[in-house]
């Protein structure tokens, strides 16, 4: 199996005294998806961060382990340097930039990459005729669907080899979600782009991942295939809402101090 | 009636200058939300730098124009350089007292090289009036406008089609979000700061040109803060319209208060009671931002 990025024991601190990121290890393979679940706080978010140097204008900082992109360190190298590599974040919460307009929006992502901006373009319009029909409009006016459409176009405009997808689900309508998810195998698939997938939503994005770490408390606590992980009861109780035997859970057993797992 | 139109249109041609002092404002508050208390002592310093190497260089004219534009991009990088970026990551107030502490510390360069007398540059346009619509007007006055048109609209179309200006823009709007596409957000703080000190110092060439200059050019600082904030802080149209409208206002006010009134002086403090009705009635400006609300 090729890894196109591997983090070990990778350590990471805010303010030179909160750690966050207790000595993680993950690798992600070439060409697949990877989920990477965790409740809030788990340290989801830093962990892509730390991959895409955003950590650095957080204040936050790589102090152990290392970051491995195709073999060579990456950790603590500026974010703008990371992206032309081929990583691309797509952060959490959308952040398209409002006041500009969305084909705006698109020719900032294809900042590093203007050479191929004309044909591009026209690969995110067809991943996402909505944003054609809106390109002149504000990004800002747009819905939050679209907006999570943009910010994955804006990615794709730099064609990144790894691609980083915080939440992309969040805040969105069931079948919006299931259509982003679809795109996003759609894009795996066609432009050859390893994923990193950040989620809350562990059944959708185990369905559509290969492999799957559980973060909690800055460490991973499980790792398995995709499939295992859906099927293991610990994982079915604590992110898939189901009972002990698999069934679906009745909030009229839940009792009020709920049963808590420790992993370790 | 034509004592009016004169001072409408000498508002325009000063108001075009304060437009492009405010156009440097602007850049760097939407770049980096720093409001630029040196953007006056940048004007000076250009006028004084075009003054040096065409009177006491003896270059020509034109010569000297460039040679400051490059001047004042050095500058500009030279301060984001070495005393901005030091300071990336502190609070924003600390970084403006800084720029209040840099307007000094230029105004005091200057006058430690050049005095503090009123120097006068050598005559390069012709001193013969035009006539437009019967109204006589220095040739001084219609180069210094066209200039500052031109200059205007070369920004907006930059900012509008050009990779780096769209990314100048995004940068204003989420610096980190810039960041994750690449966008080497330092680089682009010192474009701004070149920008700003480049439209300054093109504004105290043409003022040196009008009026001469002394130490005390910086106080044009002060009054583009009535420009842009009638404009709106984060506006480059703000900028321009604000600008003109603050320098026509200015002085007409000036004008009436001399008819009516026999007062002299009143040009000074016109643009600062015209601030405090902005104030008190818009306080975003004409074209400032609130934030996009998505219904």
């Amino acid at each position: 199996m090729a890894y196109i990025l591997e983090l070990a024991n990778v350590e990471v601190v805010y303010d030179k005294i909160i750690l966050v990121l207790k000595g993680l290890s993950l690798k992600v393979r070439e060409g697949q998806i990877t989920a990477l679940l965790g409740a809030n706080g788990a340290g989801k978010s830093t962990t892509l961060k730390a991959i895409s140097g955003l950590l650095l204008s957080e204040n936050g900082e790589v102090t152990e382990g290392k970051i491995l992109y195709q073999n060579t360190p990456i950790h603590n190298e500026p974010p703008e340097k990371i992206v032309r590599k081929g990583i691309f974040q797509v952060m959490e919460g959308r952040r398209v930039f409002e006041e500009l307009s969305v084909e705006e929006n698109l020719r900032c992502g294809a900042y590093t990459n203007p050479k191929k901006f004309k044909e591009n373009l026209e690969k995110v319009y067809h991943y996402f005729p909505r944003l054609k029909e809106r390109r002149k409009q504000w990004a800002g006016y747009l819905s939050g669907g679209e907006q999570q459409m943009l910010a994955i176009g804006r990615a794709l405009m730099a064609e990144p080899k790894l691609l980083l997808l915080d939440e992309p689900s969040l805040g969105l309508a069931p079948l919006l979600v299931e259509e982003i998810f679809n795109i996003i195998t759609q894009i795996n698939r066609e432009e050859k782009a390893s994923v990193l997938l950040v989620e809350q939503n562990a059944r959708a994005a185990l369905t559509i991942s290969s492999f799957g770490y559980i973060l909690e408390n800055g460490r991973i606590v499980m790792e398995g295939e995709a499939q295992e992980l859906l099927n293991n009861p610990d994982v079915q109780e604590f992110y898939l809402g189901m009972g002990h035997a698999g069934e679906k859970k009745s909030y009229r057993e839940v009792k009020h101090y709920r049963r808590r797992k420790r992993w370790l | 009636m034509e004592y009016y139109l004169q001072l409408i249109i000498n508002g325009l041609v000063v108001g075009s200058i304060y437009s492009l002092v405010a156009l440097g404002f602007v850049i760097i508050y939407k770049a980096t939300k720093v409001v630029n208390f040196a953007q006056g002592e940048l004007v000076m310093v250009g006028a004084y730098v075009c003054f040096a190497l065409t009177v006491q260089a003896g270059l020509p004219f034109l010569a000297s124009f460039v040679l400051t534009l490059l001047f004042s991009l050095i500058l500009g990088l030279s301060i984001e350089r070495l005393i901005l970026r030091p300071l990336i990551g502190e609070p924003i107030i600390s970084v403006i007292m800084v720029t209040i502490g840099l307007s000094s510390v230029l105004k005091a360069l200057v006058q430690l090289i050049w005095g503090t007398q009123i120097k006068v540059y050598p005559q390069v346009l012709p001193h013969e009036p035009i006539f437009l619509l019967g109204l006589p007007i220095s040739p001084v006055y219609i180069a210094a406008f066209i200039l500052a048109v031109i200059l205007f609209t070369i920004f907006s179309l930059f900012f509008k089609y050009s990779s780096i200006g769209i990314a100048m823009r995004a940068t204003a709007f989420d610096q980190q979000a810039a960041q994750s596409m690449g966008i080497g957000i330092k680089n682009i703080f010192a474009l701004s700061w070149c920008i700003a000190c480049v439209v300054s110092s093109i504004g105290g060439v043409i003022l040196g040109n009008i009026n001469g200059i002394n130490s005390q050019l910086g106080a044009m600082g002060l009054k583009v803060f009535p420009a842009v904030i009638l404009g709106g802080l984060d506006s480059l149209l703000g900028a321009a319209l604000g600008g003109l409208i603050i320098g026509v206002l200015e002085n007409l006010c000036d004008g009436l208060a001399k008819e009516l009134f026999n007062l002299g002086g009143f040009k000074e403090v016109a643009a600062f009671i015209i601030l405090v009705f902005i104030l008190m009635l818009k306080p975003y400006g004409l074209f400032g931002s609130h934030e996009v609300e998505r219904i």
